[in-house]
């Protein structure tokens, strides 16, 4: 319990009263880990951003408890915790220069002057913004900007840095480069990030750890790994990647694997989970890179090519099986663009039994 | 999600307070005025019981309905004249970029800045300088003046708050010059014209400076006639007078708020 | 071009008749004013029209002497100084309650936001005169403010403040509080409240986070609420006229009293000159620092 720096327990928030009472957030419990880059992973509603102002201080729980490093703070104001956040908006002071801006935080917590000089120089050298002291923040790019917000945020030496959708604004090149520039920071500080994204690639590729979130609850947490390649909810497995959502019924559990009858008729063998029972209806998970597209003849599903959509370094190819069930395929193009059959042939689909997941509704 | 309004976080301390201050401090002189033209009393200020003959006393008055009379003359007369200039300033200043215009601008505004008294002197000097007789018609001329920029800022707000395609669409559809002012562009603008002429009206219908130098013998408007009463004392006349012409005030705005609410 | 020059000379028409009027009776009469500062009093209390002397504006500071050497006197100063420091201290009153009142009504939600901007408007739609009468109701001897005061045993006898200075001050700060409430409210209308949950997610408690960013950035309305307070306070004339009884003047009586019982028309232009001047450096100070259109405000 020690090494946890953020802990939520049953956090509960309503807005509204009466009728128009709505549930912001539903008993979410949560434990975050010392030096984790924590992502917050949902789309927009889903409760992640009031999390974070609950975690901030910007918005009191209706219920449930919250701690950092060990100690209670859902009832103390924003300024009383040492815990800061980089805004969506930036929500730079206009009024101030980027210097101003960045000693704003070691000002509050009156240090000796010398020493909010010097930190807020040191901020702006770590975020790589030497020579823009003077500067007003609209002078400045998005990028630019974004990067003030950090060194503002960092500035106060905060146990925990709780990032809002810092990246979507900047173009798509500016938000691989800050995403970079993040790792590097959180690498560098040591201190815990929390991040908030709607954005599954980016969450991905940043996080040790993903929370994905709907409708005010908290469906699945794990790595980025463990989020994609063993989704336990239809909805983790949908918001992430491609899916595939098969109807299927499991036949025989036995020894960790389970055969399931597909609704056109064809058996397919995948991966136990616990409490899976045979003769029960299942709903099954298969990201369409993880199934192979074969000639027809070859061991697989039989089904008709539908369409081709090339897309680059993939193909993606629709096909259809016995009963109409429409199934994605990606195909690698490493020896080039594939011609291989036309729209309305005939195939085969490939399925490996670690590709096959039972996900819960 | 950040609605100040509901955020604790956003409550200071202090501000209930100072707001409940602000608004005694603003309602109290009108309620206790109100309360007081209903007094029976003759002394102005100790209340003995409620009566409305103050009322008919001043209705009464023909000195002060004379006063009233030429109030409104001058009113109705300068916001007419005032208001269509404006107009047609608003019009001409439309999306204008021409060098000058600044100085147009600053022209118009003028009244707004320099102080009514100085206003008041330097054009009683041009009057008798001209050789003008003063009376109501020196009167309307100077209200219409200092009208024309209370008139012109609603005016040129909404014509800037307008839509420049609608007239680029009127005219895409066979509509010339004309058709399209008459049309698309007066319909719009009413709303403005009218606020522009509301304000117009009550500025001009309470002015007091001006008026009180530029008004000759026999142009006494209603508030040279009170500031005369007031100068001789407080009595129960000042107070049914004052109350009437509050009560005309406040139809006056619930009616400009109407207008608003049209607007929207 | 053709169409150029007709769309000139369109605007051109629309636009002579305001400028025509406010040009004709109102830049002329304030330029001849400016001469008339620099003429004779006529014989009759007119002007000596024509003439050329520095006299009115000598007046201001000096007084002549029988044998016609100039003496210092500071009594027509004294008046000039009193309207700035009335008109300062009214600005002053005005934005201590106005500032936490503008505050308080852009915290409302947004149906009693509406309803409070209505509240602050009706007494500005109200008679000058009427507002002015309803003060010397409360203030007079015996008053209604004395008539609480010794009813609640507070005090035994009047307390004696209309007339003064200070009733002058009550009188202006009440006839030009929605002056000061309305700019500062629309400022503050526009804040973006995220940049004050960022100053108290950097630490700043609430007075801090008012201080440092809620009151820099609201500014613009705190200036403006200023200009509009200070210059028509500078020339008020019927407050201090009803209010101050004759005894405290200020430079808008003393302008009137030139025209009236003491017949001096060119020191009466002198000092309105004086009073433009003061306005018009107050305006260029505001435009200076905060860079605004004129007719903007």
């Amino acid at each position: 319990m020690k090494d946890w720096a953020i802990e939520a327990r049953g956090l509960t928030k309503r807005f509204g009263t009466g009728a128009d009472t709505v549930t912001a957030l539903d008993r979410v419990s949560v434990t975050i880990r010392e030096n984790e880059f924590f992502t917050l992973l949902g789309p927009s509603g889903c409760g992640k951003t009031t999390l974070l102002r609950l975690i901030a201080g910007f918005e009191l729980p209706s219920e449930g408890k919250l701690l950092l490093h060990g100690q209670r703070i859902e009832n103390l104001p924003p300024f009383r915790r040492p815990v800061n956040t980089v805004f969506q908006s930036y929500a730079l002071f206009p009024h101030l220069s980027v210097l101003r801006n960045v000693a704003f935080g070691p000002e509050m917590q009156r240090r000796p002057k010398a020493e909010i000089e010097a930190e807020a120089r040191r901020m702006l050298e770590l975020v790589r913004l030497e020579g823009f002291e003077r500067r007003l923040p609209r002078e400045l790019s998005g990028g630019q900007q974004q990067r003030v917000a950090l060194a503002r945020a960092l500035a106060g030496r905060p146990r925990v840095l709780l990032l809002d959708e810092p990246l979507s604004a900047l173009d798509l090149k500016l938000r691989r480069e800050m995403q970079i520039e993040l790792k590097r920071l959180q690498h560098e500080t040591g201190i815990t990030f929390v991040f908030v994204t709607h954005d599954q690639e980016e969450a991905l590729t940043m996080s040790d750890r993903i929370a994905v979130m709907s409708g005010g609850r908290i469906l699945q947490i794990g790595t980025p790994t463990e989020i994609y390649e063993q989704p336990t909810s239809r909805f983790v497995a949908d918001f992430i990647g491609e899916t595939n959502f098969l109807d299927a019924h499991c036949e025989q559990v036995a020894e960790g694997r389970a055969q399931f009858r597909l609704s056109s008729g064809d058996l397919v063998q995948g991966l136990a989970i616990p409490g899976l029972m045979s003769g029960s209806e299942v709903t099954l998970a298969v990201r369409p890179e993880r199934l192979d597209l074969l000639a027809d003849g070859q061991p697989g599903i039989p089904a008709t090519m539908q369409d081709l959509l090339y897309i680059g370094n993939d193909t993606v190819c629709t096909v259809a099986l016995a009963d109409g069930t429409e199934l994605q395929v990606r195909v690698q193009n490493r020896h080039g663009a594939i011609h291989a059959s036309a729209p309305g042939s005939a195939v085969r689909v490939g399925v490996e039994p670690q590709a096959v997941r039972v996900v819960g509704d | 999600m950040t609605d100040p309004a509901k955020n604790p976080l956003f409550r200071f301390p202090g501000l209930k307070p100072a707001a409940w201050l602000f608004f005694v401090f603003l309602y109290a002189p009108i309620v206790v005025l109100l309360a007081l033209a209903f007094n029976d009393n003759e002394q102005a200020t100790i209340w003995t019981g409620f009566s409305t003959r103050w009322f008919g006393i001043v209705l009464d008055n023909a000195d002060l309905i004379r006063a009233f009379n030429n109030s409104l003359i001058v009113a109705t007369t300068a916001t007419l004249l005032a208001t269509t200039i404006a107009t047609l300033a608003a019009l001409g200043m439309n999306r204008a970029r021409f060098r000058g215009q600044d100085g147009v601008n600053a022209l118009i505004s003028l009244p707004l800045i320099v102080p009514e008294i100085v206003t008041a002197v330097a054009t009683l000097l041009f009057f008798i300088m001209l050789g003008f007789r003063l009376g109501l018609g020196t009167v309307i001329l100077a209200h219409t003046v200092f009208c024309i920029p209370f008139a012109y800022l609603p005016i040129r707000a909404r014509l800037e708050g307008m839509d420049p395609r609608l007239e680029e669409a009127a005219q895409d559809l066979y509509a010339n010059r004309r058709q399209t002012f008459l049309r698309v562009v007066l319909p719009q603008l009413w709303p403005g014209i009218i606020s522009g002429a509301m304000l117009a009206f009550i500025i001009s219908l309470d002015d007091f400076v001006i008026t009180y130098f530029v008004a000759g013998a026999g142009a006494t408007t209603l508030p040279i006639y009170i500031f005369g009463m007031i100068r001789i004392g407080i009595s129960p006349e000042v107070n049914a007078v004052s109350a009437l012409m509050l009560a005309i005030s406040i139809v006056f705005v619930a009616a400009s708020w109407l207008v608003g609410r049209v607007r929207r | 071009m053709a169409r150029q020059s007709g769309e000139g000379r369109r605007r051109a028409l629309l636009i002579a008749p305001s400028i025509l009027m406010i040009g004709l009776f109102m830049l002329v009469p304030v330029g001849i004013m400016a001469a008339i500062s620099f003429m004779e009093r006529g014989s009759g209390g007119g002007v000596n029209w024509g003439s050329f002397t520095t006299e009115p504006y000598l007046q201001f500071l000096f007084e002549r002497d029988l044998d016609d050497s100039l003496l210092l006197n500071t009594d027509y100063l004294q008046i000039f100084f009193r309207s700035i420091w009335l008109a300062a201290l009214t600005t002053a009153l005005t934005l201590a309650v106005g500032l936490p009142t503008a505050l308080f009504m852009a915290l409302q939600p947004e149906r009693r936001r509406n309803l409070l901007i209505f509240l602050v408007t009706i007494p500005f739609w109200t008679n000058l005169l009427v507002r002015n009468y309803a003060w010397i109701l409360l203030l007079r001897n015996n008053g209604l403010i004395d008539q609480v005061l010794m009813g609640l045993g507070l005090r035994s006898e009047p307390i004696g403040v209309l007339y003064t200075t200070f009733s002058i001050a009550v009188g202006l700060a009440y006839t030009f509080m929605p002056f000061m409430v309305l700019p500062i409210y629309a400022s503050l209308e526009k804040l973006d409240w995220r940049l004050v949950e960022a100053a108290y997610d950097l630490g700043a408690d609430r007075w801090r986070a008012l201080r440092r960013v809620v009151v820099p950035l609201a500014m613009p309305g705190i200036a403006a609420g200023c200009i509009l307070v200070f210059i028509p306070c500078l020339g008020a004339f019927v407050t201090p006229e009803l209010l101050g009884g004759g005894k405290a003047l200020m430079i808008g009586n003393l302008i009137q009293s030139q025209f009236g019982a003491a017949r001096n028309w060119p020191f009466g232009a002198a000092l309105s000159m004086a009073l433009l001047a003061a306005v018009l450096l107050a305006m260029m100070f505001y435009l200076w620092r905060y860079r605004r259109a004129p007719g903007a405000v």
